[in-house]
């Protein structure tokens, strides 16, 4: 009886037909990767279920004292400097703790990321406590619509 | 090679075999399967954009604009939308004084919004600044979707230097400066 699908020896070495899709497969793979991913390290937020704000923008993050705005509290280069519910709701402009903070480290540029959540009130016034301590630069962290 | 029915060697032997690819081939994948692994390990899937708030320092003010047909552009943030207000002179630009018309559009959404901005931007291209006000319930990611807004809009771009106006906070909000200087963009 012959067999229904004879079987014939592979031909000897690569087939071309075989290699060029994978080709295609790489090159697209590494575009997407190189479009969509960033050579930053890691961002290290202070609290964990921050969830930053979307941005269409593309603009790198600079370099600066860092304050994260979480959903519990601020922080300053990691270390906590206040409470979000207890500064949300003060009549106090200013932010002490943070402006303390911020005071000893010195710099130029201010570093703002803040949970998406955050009320523009409390937003405002970590931006004016940023002023008040003599930096001249503040820059709002936002995750990037670009980034898979 | 065949040869030429009338004993000519031929000018373009069309029996020559073709060049072997697979070398070319497995050496691009080679390349992929360095390349890949390497950003795969030396990147990561959360990138992140940094915004710039114009904001002066303490007892500064921001740098004025060039002297254009809008003198002044501010879009607040109200319960029925945004409301812009531009200062739009009715004048010769470069005269000292003139007629300032104030201009308040109302516009209950974002594509509204960008509408209206691009017909200001129509009139002075040269502007790039405008100032932006929240409201004081508004959210950071808020804030961040309209400052996108304002950048750029379906037909280009629009105001690339967005500034933001300080929140009115409590009782203490006099204390906070305004961010552009007066007449610049202050309503």
């Amino acid at each position: 009886m012959s067999r229904l699908f004879p079987q014939e020896p592979p031909a000897p070495g690569l087939a071309v037909a075989a290699l060029a899709p994978m080709v295609d497969l790489f090159t697209i793979l590494l575009v997407v990767l190189i479009r969509t991913w960033s050579t930053d390290p890691p961002m290290d937020l202070a609290e964990a279920d921050t969830a930053l704000p979307l941005s269409r923008s593309e603009a790198p993050v600079g370099t600066g004292v860092i304050v994260d705005i979480g959903p519990s509290g601020l922080y300053v280069d990691g270390a906590r400097a206040g409470s979000v519910a207890y500064h949300q709701s003060s009549d106090e402009v200013l932010v002490a703790e943070v402006h303390s903070a911020l005071l000893a480290r010195g710099g130029r540029r201010v570093v703002v990321r803040a949970h998406a959540d955050t009320p523009w009130t409390l937003l405002g016034k970590v931006m004016f406590t940023a002023q008040q301590a003599g930096y001249e630069e503040v820059e709002l962290v936002a995750a990037s619509a670009a980034s898979l | 090679m065949r040869p030429h029915p009338a004993g000519l060697p031929r000018l373009f032997p069309d029996d020559a075999e073709p060049p072997d690819a697979r070398p070319a081939l497995l050496s691009v994948v080679a390349l992929m399967i360095v390349l890949v692994p390497m950003v795969l390990l030396t990147s990561t899937g959360e990138k992140a954009t940094g915004l710039a708030l114009g904001l002066p320092g303490p007892g500064e003010d921001l740098p004025p604009e060039l002297p254009g047909p809008v003198e002044s552009l501010r879009v607040q943030r109200v319960e029925a939308g945004f409301l812009v207000t531009a200062g739009v002179r009715r004048t010769d630009v470069l005269a000292s004084a003139g007629d300032l018309e104030q201009q308040e559009l109302l516009a209950p959404d974002l594509p509204a919004l960008q509408a209206h901005l691009a017909s200001l931007k129509a009139l002075d291209p040269a502007r790039q600044r405008l100032t932006l006000a929240p409201a004081p319930t508004s959210t950071a990611e808020q804030v961040v979707t309209w400052m996108d807004a304002v950048r750029a809009g379906p037909q280009g771009e629009l105001y690339p230097q967005v500034v933001l106006e300080a929140a009115q906070v409590g009782p203490a909000s006099d204390a906070v400066p305004a961010p552009a200087p007066p007449g610049e963009d202050a309503p």
